[in-house]
């Protein structure tokens, strides 16, 4: 059972990477919950389908990525689960036409509704492959 | 001045700038079936890491994570397990003084013996090498395992809520 849950979590990031993939805001916000919430780097949070859409629209005006999600973790409790996965690769800057490298790593929570599993929270990072550092959190 | 410090300095020039990509309803939301009992629990750890973050203290940090956390954090490596985790806050406080002030947004059970944590802080950053402080702004995501009946930090990530330095 838990082996079909993990697949459909599978599946529901692969759907997501594809939208991120494609610059399709429309299809990364119809991945959350209704009542979802998007916590995007170096912006405030949006919740809700139409503020996360208008979120991705803003991302994707600045920069277009091509996402390969390495999934690390997938842990489910009931209708409950939560993933940690990362993606590198480089970044092309729209503004400058340069590109740059980048990890990005993400943390989902996803809710099951309906017997669908949904976004009900997802937070990313970035680390811009420079040598470690321990002067910022 | 080193890469982050740029950055840093960035973050100064674009304070005031909180426009980004995101807009928000701003309305705390606390689950119920997390019972009120362990919705203090979890506010008090959050607490507990908050002045063990504003006092440079990493013992006390590594009291409010489980056994086997991993932490994400904007510009660093991922820290995962508990020396490496411990590795980060020792570099971090060798670098830097924190001053936050942490506010819940959001509590909400994951089941039974997971739950998440969801807040922001904001205050001043010290860097330690010149005395330099700098308010900041960030937003916290949290997943906590509840382990021997506590509830610890199990996965964390944060970013800075301040648009980067163009």
């Amino acid at each position: 059972m838990e082996k079909q849950e993990k697949a459909a979590i599978e599946a529901l990031l692969k759907e997501y990477q594809d939208a991120l993939s494609t610059s399709s805001a429309e299809k990364s916000a119809g991945l959350y919950a209704k009542e979802g919430l998007f916590m995007s780097s170096e912006a405030s949070s949006a919740n809700g389908t139409e503020n996360i859409r208008k979120a991705y629209q803003c991302i994707f005006s600045r920069i277009r990525r091509a996402i390969d999600f390495h999934i690390h973790e997938i842990s489910i409790e009931g209708d409950f689960a939560f993933a940690v996965t990362s993606s590198e690769g480089q970044v092309p800057l729209r503004a400058s036409n340069t590109t740059a490298p980048e990890e990005t790593r993400e943390l989902f929570i996803f809710e099951k509704k309906e017997g669908k599993w949904e976004i009900a929270h997802h937070m990313f990072n970035t680390f811009r492959g420079s040598p470690p550092s321990a002067s910022s959190l | 001045m080193n890469a982050s410090k740029l950055k840093l300095a960035g973050i100064v020039a674009a304070l005031g700038m909180l426009v980004g990509c995101g807009a928000e309803d701003l309305t705390s939301s606390q689950d119920t079936t997390l019972n009120p009992a362990q919705q203090v629990e979890i506010q008090q750890l959050l607490g507990k890491y908050e002045v063990a973050l504003n006092a440079g203290d990493v013992p006390a940090v590594m009291q409010v994570y489980s056994n086997d956390p991993v932490v994400m954090t904007a510009d660093n490596p991922a820290s995962v397990g508990s020396a490496a985790v411990e590795g980060f806050y020792t570099g971090t406080f060798k670098a830097i003084a924190l001053n936050l002030k942490f506010s819940v947004a959001e509590v909400k059970a994951l089941g039974t013996d997971w739950a998440m944590l969801r807040s922001t802080s904001s205050g001043t950053l010290k860097i330690n090498a010149n005395g330099a402080e700098i308010p900041s702004a960030f937003q916290e995501l949290f997943v906590l395992h509840r382990e021997g009946g506590k509830w610890k930090f199990a996965r964390y990530f944060f970013s800075s809520i301040l648009p980067a330095a163009k």
